[in-house]
């Protein structure tokens, strides 16, 4: 333990300017926006410019979180060896700890006993500045403002819940005054009548009347704006989100921090006003209010951050000793391939690869970003609004629509729908009584149903961009046509050879094509789950990549856009055909686009892809059953399909799938160095040809998507794993749909951000580490070329390392620099027959990396 | 047959007790266990209702009378066991069946994993339980000790994360609404004594004797009677001016708020107007005001409802409207249509509650769908009216119809105030000693004057202490004193009047003293922890001291007369003397009774809930099955540690 000083001076030097402030508080806000469209981020990005090891400590006082697992955890770890001696020691050589911590450290670790759990500090909002309005005024100012504000934001911001409308079609802080000036019912304390005044004047100014009543000493003013953030994020959050972002919303409000804070500082002023008079003593002018020296400083144990790398080194060692001996000895399908299939780099779809490489050694696959170059906002028959279907870095310039084909009806509801719809208009008055005993009755029969029998035919509610596989794609630009948003309507001739160019030349397949190449993308369907947004592609803004995967073959399979191909040197012969196809991650079934017209022998090859596979979709369901713990732990393939169909479809089942969980590796190289490799669906595999890219051009490009996507993927995990309170939404049992946008716990909570226990409680936090199969030099060197991706790595966000191709040698990024890693220390990776023997030995914990396919 | 009717009726309210007890006290780890027992209990539950039921059917439908004897007997006094099974039973048993036995299996693999897994099945099979004997009680007593067991029992469903400020706030709010309501039924039974001279089953009060004397009673308590059956009704099916607690006791998994105030405790109300329905019927003005009642709730709970935009909430408040309509279906004489329409609701109800979390994604689909809603637009039906008109309507649905503002300015200002004069007189050195010294001045002062002046005297006392406890910021241990006393004071004064009282009040003392030692052991645990733990900050025990935070619970069912405790049948006795003194004693007694246990709740949730410790998530589940760690308390000493670290 050592005392360490924060910089959370609570008084700032600078003047006292609102909008910087409230600009540079907003950094340290979770940045979450509606969970619709729910894209994983990291939660401390605020704190990305600064070390890793600092951050979760300062983020720790600052939230009231805490920074690692408790230390009983490691203990644990040690003693099942998922935390090695050797490790630890070698962490310590590296670091150059002095002598006492050493033992220090390893002295806990080996104890017999539990460490009792330490308690983090309380968070600024908890232990602060404003926590002096309760403790000496005896005002509960937040219990006082907050269910209040929660309803006027809910209320405002709502997407279709409520079915009386907020009455005003203003922005936020207008429409609460004009709501107050004009009604004749109080709506304490705003309509007090000297707050109600106040809402004459700009936002702005009231903000500074109110800090001037209530602070009273500038310096103090933004550190108090602080704890206001921090004492209910979620909505703030949120607030931010939709003002950089209004059209994540499907009905626009206009609303920004600034709003906000001047009603809740309005309510807080109101508050105090009718509760200690309008002479009370502002926090400023207290002795007691004065942030004491103490409350900066505390503690931090400096045993954590070692045993925690350890641990995560414990994990790295075996990945890449294993990598060393798979580039060493390398391995690969045979040719003649039979077919090609691409998938997304996403770590679910590591095992299937892995099974249909078991199944069918022709077979050749592929990972690239699911959303497979097609950079569009993406518009279904049925959907209301466009929706974005490509990373969260990359723009999208591009709107396509889904039409009718001629004389085709438009789909009706479905009965589910209907049902849905029919329960809704119940809850009016009349409507509701005259229909809620039928109802009532009939919806006894179908909650026995849904009980005993699910299936998807229950109020399963498929999510936007799902794709009917019989409607067409309006795909090709008519003209210079754009949409009133502003979007091109469509791709050009040039604009799609350039995707489908970029989509061949990164994964390096411009030679020896097979017949018949699938495009991959994947889902999850879910029911009853307000987070099934999270559940989808990342690389399409948390979307189903349907829509991607379809265009992508669409285009490919263009004759005009294969001669634009062979200008660019890549020959994709006559008798190839692209096909797109959709899986889905928590039901294990694929869905093929497009499949008429084959030739016979593409329908061949095509049949015989499609048997591989549906077998390795059921054994991949038995790989994944057997982390689910009411599943038996010895189960067949049959049985397990079933059980993962029925959980996606069940009401009662709060994990549909477990999604990203246990994620801790993004692994960048010629499928060659993975090939046969088990990694029990924890990395984030990327094709990527070293020899191809001796400039390192094309891994600047692919880093530039895959760090923050698999990044903020894994951090969202290890955050929300760590303090699932904090960084997470906590269980989800509880959790109630707040106005469309995010969930809260019951009727008057904030918005819970991140990911929910059930989520993430299999995952061990660990940091992403990304392997690069590239010489050290040139991957370093396309890394730094990109400084907010560098960042990341020089910050320790996530580990950097590299295999060279042509000595074998790995290289780690550590303090600015490649340094070699000497593998022989660690002992070979284990081998089995195959996924299934591996598997059959029973376990529903992590396994280790193992290489299949026998001794080698 | 009679004998067979009078084992199955009795294990239906006796298994599920018995398993929650088992459960609680084996407290088995593994979920299997766990669950199947309860599902076990559920799959009995449903065999015996649906014997019964079959029994019934087969015996004509006539309403059975199944009487076991007196449990007490004492002068005119007796408090029988009785059950009751005719159509209204028939129902409310099948649908608690129907709607837990769904609800159990539903959550035995939507709970996985959650911590307090055992504790969710355990409230949960106490819940059937008191809904069973609820349903099935025959007398007016039996019905109050089913009412309060499914009362505590949501209480605890609501605060299932009770490390969490929210629940533990909210259940105490429902719990203070129940408990205020309660006095409704108790001063009810009372008033029934005095009707009839004895306490009548309820098939009794349809007889034309009794009605007679009903008739004989005169309008005015009639007027008592069905005013305060309405009370009681109104706390628990959330209406009119009780609605605000039902969107906030949402807190719980959302199963357990699909099973209550999605489907039967909310219905609980309706069931007692039903089961008083000859006595409300009687009076000319009780249909009138039932149905006004139901009606208004309808509409302001339409209105509000409509203004939610939370799911939970919205579903709520669209329950609560219907319920008002079956009000007002009983009070048009619909009794069938009323509880057709009352199970409809439940079953409805509990499936929206359990789609609940599909909203977001039914939306989107809705709305690409062309089913209107939100378009970019801003879709009002008030477009017609003046904009002062909207604005007020609109805040008078955002606050809910005042109506938690009103019940709070009638009911509870008073009696913080009154709390607040007596913690400033009473504030001394020492807790129990200046206490106990007022009360035994207040008797000496008194035995001499004459006993009514003493017994007013006590009287006086008791309303002083309960709101003193209530209104207390102090030291929980000093709340938990004047509670106990308030309750002594008002069986002392009882004596003083009747000293046929005496069984009575020696019940309740003897309770008061064994549940006051309870909770001073359990609370005398926390001071040990925490010596500065006081009222106005949540403690949260329940994280480190499980048996401290029992003992508390425990010693608070006890004194607040509680079904498990002697002081229940005290309380019924001594309501029963009162008869001879008057009824302002009765409301006083009723008063006492309500502030009281309401008090000793706060005291149990503020030292107990929502503690700001925190705990991780569980690892590695099953070995934590065997080694789990306790959290360590220490947040006071951290500046301390600092301080001594920077010397």
């Amino acid at each position: 333990m050592k005392a360490r000083r924060l910089n959370f001076d609570p008084r700032s030097k600078e003047p006292f300017e609102l909008k910087k402030a409230i600009e540079r508080l907003a950094h340290w806000l979770p940045s979450q926006g509606p969970v619709k469209d729910f894209i994983h981020q990291h939660p401390l990005h605020g704190f990305q410019n600064q070390p890793f090891e600092d951050s979760v400590w300062q983020a720790s006082r600052m939230f009231g979180a805490f920074a690692y697992m408790p230390a009983a955890y490691y203990q644990h770890a040690y003693r099942d060896g998922r935390l090695l001696k050797s490790e630890l020691e070698r962490i310590f050589d590296l670091r150059q700890s002095p002598m006492p911590l050493r033992e220090k450290a390893l002295r806990r670790l080996e104890s017999r006993i539990d460490e009792p759990l330490e308690q983090p500090p309380k968070g600024l909002a908890k232990d602060g500045l404003r926590s002096r309005w309760k403790a000496s005024e005896g005002v509960d100012l937040e219990s006082l403002v907050q269910p209040l504000l929660f309803k006027l934001l809910s209320a405002y911001l709502d997407q279709g819940i409520s079915t009386r409308r907020f009455p005003s079609s203003f922005d936020f802080y207008e429409g609460v005054g004009n709501l107050v000036r004009d009604s004749w019912l109080p709506l304490a304390p705003l309509s007090d009548s000297e707050i109600v005044k106040q809402f004459a004047k700009p936002s702005e100014e009231v903000i500074l009347f109110c800090l001037e009543k209530l602070v009273g000493d500038s310096t103090l003013y933004e550190r108090y704006l602080h704890e206001v953030f921090l004492s209910h994020p979620g909505w703030y959050a949120m607030v931010y989100m939709i003002d950089h972002d209004p059209k994540s919303l499907m009905a626009r409000r206009q609303i920004n921090l600034e709003q906000v804070l001047a009603v809740e500082l309005l309510m807080e002023v109101g508050w105090m006003w009718r509760k200690r008079g309008a002479g009370f003593r502002p926090l400023g002018e207290r002795e007691d209010c004065v942030v004491s020296k103490e409350s900066a400083y505390f503690f931090i144990d400096d045993c954590l951050a070692l045993w925690h790398e350890a641990f995560e080194w414990t994990h790295y060692s075996e990945v890449l000793r294993a990598l060393v001996e798979q580039a060493k000895f390398p391995r690969s399908s045979t040719s003649p391939v039979s077919a090609q299939a691409f998938f997304c780099i996403d770590d679910r779809e590591c095992s299937i690869r892995r099974y249909l490489e078991e199944l069918d050694p022709q077979l050749q696959t592929f990972g690239t970003a699911g959303f497979f170059a097609i950079d569009f906002m993406f518009q279904g028959l049925n959907d209301s609004h466009p929706v974005k279907q490509c990373p969260l870095p990359v723009t999208a310039r591009f709107l396509v629509r889904e039409v009718l084909p001629d004389k085709k009806k438009r789909r009706k509801d479905l009965p589910s729908h209907r049902f849905h719809l029919q329960t809704r208009a119940t809850n009016t008055l009349i409507r509701g009584w005259l229909t809620a005993q039928v109802l009532g009755i009939w919806s006894g029969v179908k909650l026995v149903i849904s009980i005993v029998k699910p299936s998807l035919a229950q109020p399963t509610l498929s999510a936007l961009s799902r794709i009917d596989a019989y409607n067409d794609l309006a795909l090709y630009r008519k003209g210079d046509e754009k949409s009133p948003e502003g979007y091109w309507v469509g791709y050009s001739l040039s604009e799609m050879v350039d995707r489908v160019a970029t989509v061949l030349k990164f994964n390096h397949l411009v030679k020896d094509f097979a017949e018949v190449i699938v495009m991959v993308a994947h889902g999850s369907s879910s029911t009853n789950n307000p987070h099934f947004a999270a559940y989808d592609c990342g690389a399409c803004s948390g979307r189903a990549g349907a829509p991607n995967a379809r265009a992508f073959a669409i285009m490919a399979n263009d004759p005009q856009v294969r001669k634009g191909l062979s200008e660019k040197g890549i020959d994709v012969p006559v008798t190839t055909r692209f096909i797109g196809a959709i899986h889905d991650t928590a039901r294990e079934e694929v869905d093929y686009f497009d499949v008429g017209g084959l030739t016979p022998s593409q329908s061949r090859v095509f049949e015989g892809f499609r048997t591989t596979m549906e077998k390795a979709l059921a054994m991949n369901a038995v790989e994944r059953c057997r982390r689910f713990e009411l599943v038996p732990e010895k189960i067949g393939q049959k049985k397990a399909l079933e059980e993962v169909q029925k959980r996606s479809a069940a009401l009662f089942e709060p994990r549909p799938e477990l999604n990203h969980a246990t994620n801790s590796l993004t692994i960048v190289g010629r499928r060659p160095i993975t090939y046969g490799l088990f990694l029990d669906r924890r990395a984030l595999l990327q094709s990527y040809n070293p020899l191809a890219d001796l400039d390192g051009k094309i891994l600047q490009s692919l880093l530039g998507a895959l760090v923050p996507v698999c990044g903020g993927i894994n951090l969202q995990y290890v955050f929300s794993r760590i303090d699932n309170e904090v960084y997470g939404a906590g269980t989800k049992l509880p959790h109630n749909v707040s106005a469309l946008l995010g969930v809260a716990n019951g009727v008057e909570g904030d918005l819970r951000t991140g990911l929910p226990a059930q989520m993430v409680e299999i995952h061990d936090p660990i940091r992403l580490l990304m392997v690069v199969e590239q010489e050290a030099e040139i991957a370093l060197a396309a890394l730094k070329r990109e400084p907010a991706l560098f960042e990341w790595v020089e910050n320790g966000w996530m580990r950097y390392a590299t295999i060279s191709p042509s000595t074998h040698e790995i290289s780690l990024f550590f303090e600015g620099k490649m340094i070699s890693v000497d593998v022989s220390a660690w002992p070979k990776p284990p081998t089995a027959k195959n996924s299934a023997a591996l598997l059959a030995r029973g376990s529903r914990n992590n396994l280790p990396v193992v290489r299949l396919g026998g001794e080698w | 047959m009679i004998f067979t009717l009078h084992t199955l009726t009795a294990s239906l309210v006796f298994i599920p007790l018995a398993t929650a007890v088992l459960l609680f006290i084996a407290g088995f780890r593994r979920e299997k266990v766990i669950s199947n027992l309860a599902l076990a209990t559920t799959a009995v539950n449903s065999l015996l209702t649906c014997t019964i039921i079959a029994i019934w059917f087969a015996g004509g439908r006539e309403p059975l009378d199944l009487f076991f004897g007196p449990l007490v007997r004492i002068g005119d006094y007796h408090f029988d066991l009785s059950f009751q099974i005719d159509r209204l039973t028939v129902v409310f048993l099948f649908l608690t069946a129907f709607i837990s036995g769904i609800v159990v299996k539903y959550s035995q693999y939507y709970m996985h994993r959650e911590p307090g897994y055992n504790r969710f099945f355990v409230n949960t099979l106490i819940f059937i339980g008191g809904m069973n004997l609820l349903s099935l009680a025959g007398t007016l007593d039996l019905l109050f000790a089913g009412w309060e067991i499914v009362g505590i029992s949501s209480f605890l469903l609501i605060a299932f994360y009770r490390d969490r400020l929210h629940p533990a706030r909210h259940a105490l709010r429902t719990y203070s609404v129940y408990r205020f309501c309660d006095t409704g039924l108790l001063v009810g039974a009372w008033l029934s004594h005095l009707v009839w001279h004895a306490s009548p089953t309820f098939s009794d009060l349809a007889s034309p004797s009794l009605q007679i004397m009903l008739r004989h009673a005169g309008e005015g308590p009639l007027l008592g009677l069905t005013l305060l059956t309405l009370l009681a009704a109104a706390g628990k099916s959330a209406q009119f001016p009780f609605t605000f607690w039902i969107p906030r006791a949402m807190e719980g998994p959302t199963p357990s708020s699909a099973v209550f105030y999605g489907a039967l405790s909310i219905h609980a109300g309706a069931f007692l107007l039903m089961r008083m329905f000859p006595v409300w019927n009687a009076s000319i003005y009780g249909p009138y005001i039932v149905g006004t009642l139901g009606f208004t709730t309808a509409v302001i709970s339409t209105l509000v409802g409509h203004a939610q935009s939370n799911i939970k909430g919205q579903i709520a408040y669209a329950s609560s409207a219907q319920v008002g309509l079956i009000f007002v279906e009983l009070a048009l004489g619909w009794e069938g249509f009323a509880l057709f329409h009352l199970s409809g609701n439940a079953f409805l109800r509990c499936f929206q509650l359990l789609i609940s979390p599909s909203i977001i994604a039914f939306v989107l689909r809705w709305q690409g769908l062309g089913g209107g809603g939100v378009k970019g637009g801003w879709f009002s039906i008030d477009t017609k009216l003046p904009r002062r008109w909207v604005a007020s309507l609109y805040v008078f649905c955002l606050c809910e119809g005042y109506l938690e503002q009103m019940v709070r300015t009638v009911l509870w200002k008073p009696v913080c105030w009154i709390g607040a004069a007596v913690g400033r007189l009473a504030a001394g050195p020492g807790t129990i000693i200046p206490l106990a010294v007022l009360v035994g001045i207040g008797i000496s002062v008194s035995l001499p004057v004459g006993k009514e002046w003493g017994a007013s005297v006590l009287v006086a006392l008791a309303v002083g202490l309960s709101s003193g406890a209530l209104a207390s910021w102090g030291k929980s241990s000093r709340a938990w004193d004047m509670a106990t006393l308030a309750g002594v004071c008002m069986a002392g004064s009882i004596y003083l009047f009747d000293h046929e009282a005496a069984v009575g009040a020696s019940l309740v003392i003897g309770s008061n003293f064994v549940g006051w030692g309870l909770g001073r052991w359990g609370l005398a645990r926390l001071t040990h922890r925490r010596p500065y733990a006081r009222l106005h900050n949540y403690q949260g025990m329940v994280q480190w001291d499980g048996l401290g935070s029992f003992l508390v619970f425990i010693g608070f069912l006890i004194i607040a007369g509680f079904p498990i405790s002697p002081g229940f049948v005290g309380e019924d006795l001594l309501l029963h003397s009162t008869i001879r003194i008057g009824s302002w004693a009765t409301c006083l007694l009723a008063l006492v009774f309500a502030i009281n246990g309401l008090a000793l709740c706060r005291v149990f949730v503020r030292s107990c809930f929502a503690g700001s410790m925190k705990v991780p998530m569980e690892w590695n589940w099953e070995s934590s099955q065997t080694q789990h760690t306790t959290p360590r308390p220490f947040p006071p000493s951290l500046p301390e540690r600092a301080r001594s670290a920077l010397r």
